[in-house]
């Protein structure tokens, strides 16, 4: 099945991948990305949370080269920021009249894999695969999500579903992403430390929980990783909601996470849950 | 409320007329308040019956039936804060009207074309001013800009919290619409750099809309058998039946509204003069007239606004609730211009305009 967009452009549709109440998503392919998503909207009362979504990804897009180029100017390495990693690539959103006019995006993965497959949710690891990750492992998702807030923070952008059906890891490469942006919001004025805060505490309780530990008691199972309880203490620390700055919370993490392993490329490591 | 509406044209005469000879905008209801006649009965909130009415003009026909003349009631009502550096935004008010009224309310590219579009003009001061509030009836002619003209903004304010609950009460809950009888929500907007007390005391609801508030209050449909409504509860009400919105001067104060409205209905307005625009956006994105892929064309095309400018204010209202009205389950049963209604008090007509073609002649003319 073939969509045409009113710009010309043709994407060859594939599988169904799933839908919400608001959104169907299915495999896409355009000319220049193979690794496409088509998003479209269920019904055409939810086509503006397409269209602010298409809105925010260019502003992420734009925001990341923005800095990647201030970077680029006092940068002592050759290092990369890599911010757009944490968001998919908007080719295009347009109305559909022919679906009923719902919108229609369509958004490319291809900078973070080859093929969609190679994409997991966090929340498939636990109820899919019946793993947890090892404390090493879990580190780089974290600080990746610690990177992202701080990120999206200057952008003056809240994200607002952090659950593990909306982090997808590319475990290879280690990418992080948030898959869908229909929930994010625009906050002038920045967004509060209120809510920073509060989403610092939530993927701190999801890293807790796909160590396999406990959120509520903050409960780390026992790692030959894991010396003394530093770890788990800064864990329960920010899923207490006590950092309300993305970036304090970000430095004290990587600080902390270079003294206790080798800052070296780490191996994607899962557990196999108990029963 | 007569038969005739407003245009830019009417505006632009009732301006220049109300400003001759470089006046104030409002100098007609400072004069009274300095004679110490006090505020003009339509724009008293204690006046005309208190509760302001949006209702939809029905038209009687020679069979004894009424036609919709122009489209259901919508009402937009704004609020100016007054106070200290804000204390000429009714100047500012009246000079862009005529912009405001064409991108909302005239030509085919209107965003609120299929509606009949009445506005309020509120402004608000402080509690330690003579007026706290100053509220005109809903209109939809010249007598907009004429009821701006009593208006008396004191320009002062005490400290710098300032006090628009009391018009944010004013619009919760002594508000009538027919846009909220059949399900739809009106627009409010509070163009504010100040804070707002959170809460309202009786001696002041009283100062303010008179003695029987409370009976208004409840033959409109409210009550506070728990006590008074904080400042955040009253919001909470006003989002109820308006898609309300806060233009926050500069940024300021932005956290506190945001608090009180939410993130998503607390938006960032530099320029005053750019009211107007600012305006037809939210409302074209909230009735999904535009999406924001069109803000920018439609600004620069529809509003003469440089491309920079159009940018600037699609990002500050992309955070808003788009496609809000087109949600509500009545969007597209609402009555149209030119529907028959059996009865003067019907909310709904009897039949649609397209079912009586050999009427139509009658209808348009």
């Amino acid at each position: 099945m073939e969509i045409r967009s009113p710009s010309g452009h043709i994407y060859v549709i594939g599988n169904e991948l799933g839908h919400t109440e608001k959104f169907r998503f299915y495999q896409c392919t355009a000319e220049s990305s193979p690794a496409c998503i088509l998003k479209i909207a269920r019904q055409a009362i939810w086509n503006g949370l397409l269209d602010r979504e298409a809105f925010i990804l260019q502003l992420l897009a734009e925001g990341a080269l923005e800095l990647e180029s201030e970077y680029e100017k006092v940068k002592e390495n050759d290092k990369k920021l890599n911010y757009h990693f944490f968001f998919p690539k908007i080719i295009e959103t347009f109305i559909a009249k022919e679906q009923e006019n719902s919108r229609i995006s369509i958004m490319s993965f291809a900078h973070l894999a080859d093929n969609l497959s190679e994409l997991t949710p966090l929340s498939h690891l636990i109820s899919r695969e019946n793993v947890y990750v090892d404390p090493r492992t879990s580190a780089w998702i974290m600080g990746k999500l610690l990177t992202l807030i701080n990120f999206i923070q200057g952008e003056k952008i809240l994200i607002n579903d952090l659950s593990g059906d909306n982090i997808f890891i590319n475990r290879r490469e280690h990418y992080v992403t948030i898959f869908d942006w229909t929930g994010a919001a625009l906050n002038i004025g920045g967004v509060s430390k209120y809510l920073i805060a509060d989403r610092i505490a939530q993927i701190a309780k999801g890293t807790i929980r796909l160590l396999g530990g406990n959120p509520t008691t903050k409960k780390l199972p026992e790692s030959p990783q894991l010396i003394g309880n530093n770890y788990e203490a800064y864990l329960a620390e920010l899923s207490a909601g006590k950092i309300s700055s993305a970036k304090e919370a970000h430095q004290r993490f990587y600080d902390l996470v270079l003294s206790a392993w080798p800052r070296e490329f780490y191996q994607f490591t899962t557990i196999k849950k108990e029963d | 409320m007569g038969t005739k509406p407003g245009s830019h044209e009417v505006f632009e005469k009732a301006h220049r007329e109300i400003t001759t000879g470089g006046k104030s905008a409002t100098h007609v209801g400072e004069q009274r308040h300095k004679e110490g006649k006090g505020l003009h009965d339509l724009i008293d909130p204690k006046g005309n019956g208190v509760i302001r009415v949006a209702k939809s003009w029905l038209e009687p026909k020679d069979d004894g039936t009424f036609y919709l003349l122009r489209g259901t009631a919508m009402l937009e009502e704004t609020r100016l804060d007054t106070t200290g550096s804000m204390g000429n935004n009714v100047d500012i008010a009246m000079r862009v009207l005529p912009k405001t009224f064409k991108l909302l309310a005239e030509g085919p590219k209107a965003i609120l074309g299929r509606y009949d579009t009445q506005m309020i003009t509120a402004i608000f001061g402080d509690v330690t001013d003579n007026y706290i509030l100053c509220r005109s009836q809903a209109e939809t002619d010249e007598r907009i800009a004429e009821q701006m003209s009593y208006m008396v903004p004191e320009r002062d304010g005490g400290d710098s919290t300032e006090d628009p609950q009391y018009g944010l009460f004013g619009a919760a809950y002594l508000t009538f619409s027919t846009a909220k009888q059949l399900g739809l929500k009106t627009y409010d907007f509070t163009v504010t750099d100040a804070d707002a007390r959170d809460f309202v005391t009786l001696k002041n609801l009283i100062r303010v809309f008179g003695p029987e508030v409370m009976e208004k209050v409840e033959s409109n449909g409210h009550n506070f058998n728990r006590g008074l409504p904080s400042t955040k509860e009253i919001v909470s009400d006003l989002l109820k039946t308006t898609h309300a919105f806060v233009l926050s001067v500069n940024g300021s104060k932005a956290n506190y509204w945001q608090d009180i409205f939410g993130p998503e209905r607390v938006i960032e307005i530099s320029d005053l003069n750019l009211l107007p625009e600012m305006k037809a956006v939210i409302i074209g994105l909230t009735e999904g007239v535009l999406e924001l892929g069109t803000v920018e064309d439609y600004l620069t095309k529809e509003a003469g606004l440089s491309q920079a400018s159009a940018a600037r204010i699609k990002r500050a209202v992309a955070g808003i609730p788009i496609g809000a009205q087109t949600r509500l389950e009545n969007f597209d049963k609402i009555p149209l211009r030119g529907d028959i209604f059996a009865q003067k008090d019907d909310l709904w007509p009897s039949k649609k305009a397209g079912d009586i073609e050999e009427e139509s002649d009658s209808i348009w003319k």
